[in-house]
């Protein structure tokens, strides 16, 4: 699961129960492939930088939410097709991106340390990005003796 | 900066003083396009993006800070060109 973030611009003359729906079809469309909302913002009414289509004014919603990726598509599409919507963005979490790319990292540096001779050391960076990079690297160490 | 730059003349002239990334500094490992103080901090006042040279970012973070500028403008969030200003 990759995280994202969306952030979308409503018509601020619209009522909020247009902002509640487009948040659903968010919802329903990643909830599909088993994703879901981790997080929603509200910023509420801010006057644009520029105009857009006569508007100064925008209703800003910020979601973060999981996601396989290939629904991405389907959203931008939904989203762009949308008249009220003036403007939208769905990015990969920055974020989180940099975290997972270091914690990566400092794996494949951990295994090449450890055991720079074992054909062991590339199956131990394919294991997936999770959050506890300690506990695998001193579970590899006691494996290696044994075998 | 440890190389001085050769000069024909022996005349010493002061080179000014080597400026610091801010981002790294900071240890940032993004750049967040939605935080409006870090984006007009390094654009100038007409919105454009500042050049390094003026900043002293390095360039892995300037890049990311165009990214973050790129998205913001998208959004609306900053101008792409600020037409009134002092």
């Amino acid at each position: 699961m990759t995280k994202y973030e969306m952030i979308f611009v409503l018509n601020a003359e619209q009522p909020e129960s247009e902002m509640e729906s487009r948040v659903e079809k968010v919802r329903g469309i990643i909830a599909r492939e088993g994703g879901e909302i981790t997080e929603t913002n509200h910023w509420g009414v801010r006057t644009l930088a520029y105009e857009i289509k006569h508007n100064t004014r925008g209703n800003y919603m910020h979601i973060l939410f999981t996601a396989q990726g290939d629904e991405i598509a389907e959203i931008d599409n939904e989203f762009r097709l949308d008249y009220m919507v003036l403007r939208h963005l769905v990015v990969v979490d920055d974020e989180w991106a940099a975290r997972n790319e270091a914690s990566m990292s400092k794996r494949r540096r951990g295994a090449a340390a450890i055991a720079p001779a074992a054909i062991e050391a590339p199956v131990a960076t394919e294991a997936p990005a999770e959050t506890e990079p300690v506990s695998e690297e001193d579970d590899a160490p006691t494996e290696t003796p044994e075998a | 900066m440890g190389k001085t730059r050769a000069r024909s003349s022996k005349k010493k002239k002061r080179l000014p003083k080597k400026k610091k990334c801010f981002f790294c500094t900071e240890s940032m490992v993004a750049i967040d396009y939605k935080d409006e103080g870090i984006i007009r901090k390094f654009t100038t006042e007409r919105g454009k993006i500042s050049p390094r040279r003026n900043t002293g970012t390095c360039p892995k973070h300037q890049r990311m800070f165009a990214q973050a500028v790129k998205r913001a403008r998208h959004l609306a969030l900053a101008p792409f060109v600020r037409e009134y200003f002092r």
